[in-house]
């Protein structure tokens, strides 16, 4: 009796935890672990991908004890078979469904890529970027200012033939208007010569993976105990429902937005 | 079953009905006041929406050389849209308002799709002027959430007062039964695509 009770109990769970990590939580997905770096488009060099998370903590943990609250820049990628499909898509949802940036002090760039095939090769390539900022950073990044941006460094044709380039030239520009304009520091310096040099010469393994697949091996696996799995899926309940629903790692701010943004169209 | 028993049945029984109600109607009455409240913060974000708006369309007609000479009919549709605005405000009138909201919107749809012709020579894609177009397009935006979220509000507070047992008591109460949505015609409340960037 005791032993069926223990398997339906470690069912459960198994099942329980498998829906709750790898479910798509409804019509958008869950953040990933790494939170600040969505790239669901698998488009983004991992140097990138380390980049946007490195300055998104350091950005969130130098401005979350300020009284204007902590910012938080979350960069997403989704790749769409064509651009109507991008009206699916509604960044007000899913800016409140990820909560960025505590007391409304977040920002989402969304990017939407679509393929375009030559001859036999296909490549993804940027078809329309969206950002949305929260209540609070409104007053900060204003439609304008974001628009210039997106015109100037985003899309700046320096970086055509690289869109990591221009992905990061625009998160420091985000980050420049933050840490000055919001947040009033002195400066926010960079230098995308030595940024580009970073980029090709990273060789770090950056992995942004929504859950670690050792630990669900681990819990799924006999090596660990009935109390083992109960109690680790007990921690991620309460670690995601604490956030913006990341299981483990960073977490939103439990900030909201309010349709505020630009939408940008390339040809 | 003793007499005192018989007693407290008839008494008690009727007592602890009497609480469970009280409980539930205190309970009931504060989810609605949660609701009610939370409209108005909602119809309050459109006001706001709606001013910045307000504000912003002169600065978008001024930026668009010899509108009211060459789109005169547009030029016309924005200050009417406007006065109808200021007057609606002024006079506290929901439904006025709502199709005051509604022709300003109508206005700038028409301006939009004049301010992005690429052949229009009384515009000149310069960087402010791009601004513009991003700071109208972005206030659209917004005010179509604005409405989204003030429905949604609307829409959870008819559908809770409308359940039993507190259809019972909310009149009473003083809560009102349908209250009305922020109704646009049709396309109204659509954002202008921008689509002119490199």
């Amino acid at each position: 009796m005791y032993k069926l009770v223990r398997l339906i109990l470690f069912l459960v769970v198994a099942i329980a935890m498998a829906v709750f990590a790898f479910g798509n939580g409804g019509k958008y997905p869950r953040p990933t672990q790494a939170y600040y770096v969505n790239d669901f488009a698998n488009v983004l060099m991992a140097g990138t991908r380390a980049t946007i998370v490195g300055e998104g903590e350091r950005l969130y943990e130098m401005t979350l004890d300020e009284p204007e609250g902590g910012a938080q820049i979350v960069v997403a990628t989704f790749a769409v078979t064509s651009v109507s499909e991008i009206a699916d898509y509604d960044k007000t949802e899913l800016f409140r469904k990820w909560r960025i940036g505590k007391n409304d002090m977040g920002v989402l760039v969304l990017l939407f890529f679509v393929e375009e095939t030559v001859g036999d090769a296909a490549s993804l390539d940027l078809a329309e970027c969206q950002i949305e900022v929260g209540y609070r950073m409104e007053q900060y990044l204003t439609p304008a200012k974001l628009g210039r941006m997106v015109d100037d460094y985003l899309l700046n044709e320096d970086w055509d033939y690289l869109i990591d380039l221009g992905v990061v030239n625009l998160l420091y520009e985000l980050l420049t208007e933050i840490y000055v304009g919001a947040y009033g520091y002195s400066s926010f310096n960079y230098d995308m010569e030595e940024y580009e040099e970073y980029l090709f010469n990273y060789e770090g393994d950056f992995d942004d993976d929504p859950v670690s697949m050792n630990l669900v091996l681990f819990l799924l696996s006999p090596f660990s105990s009935l109390w083992d799995k109960i109690g680790a899926i007990l921690t991620l309940v309460l670690l995601a429902g604490f956030g913006g629903g990341s299981l483990v790692g960073n977490r939103g701010g439990g900030g909201s937005s309010g349709g505020m943004g630009i939408f940008r169209r390339r040809r | 079953m003793s007499k005192s028993a018989i007693i407290l049945a008839v008494v008690g029984v009727p007592i602890l009905g009497v609480i469970i109600l009280g409980i539930g109607m205190i309970f009931g009455y504060n989810n609605l006041v949660d609701l009610d409240v939370d409209i108005d913060g909602k119809y309050a974000q459109i006001e706001v929406r709606l001013q910045e708006r307000h504000d912003k369309i002169p600065q978008i007609v001024a930026a668009v050389d010899g509108l009211q000479e060459h789109a005169e009919s547009i030029y016309n549709a924005i200050t009417s849209a406007r006065a109808a605005y200021a007057s609606a405000k002024e006079a506290g009138d929901m439904d006025a308002l709502i199709a005051a909201d509604a022709l300003e919107a109508l206005a700038l749809t028409d301006l939009f799709a004049l301010m992005v012709a690429e052949d229009n020579p009384n515009i000149s894609a310069t960087s402010a002027y791009l601004g513009l177009i991003d700071e109208i397009s972005a206030t659209e935006s917004a005010l179509a959430v604005a409405r989204r979220d003030y429905n949604n509000a609307v829409q959870a507070y008819n559908a809770s007062v409308r359940r039993f047992p507190r259809i019972l008591y909310a009149s009473m109460l003083g809560f009102e039964k349908d209250l009305p949505f922020w109704k646009m015609n049709d396309g109204a409340d659509e954002v202008p695509e921008i689509d002119f960037s490199e």
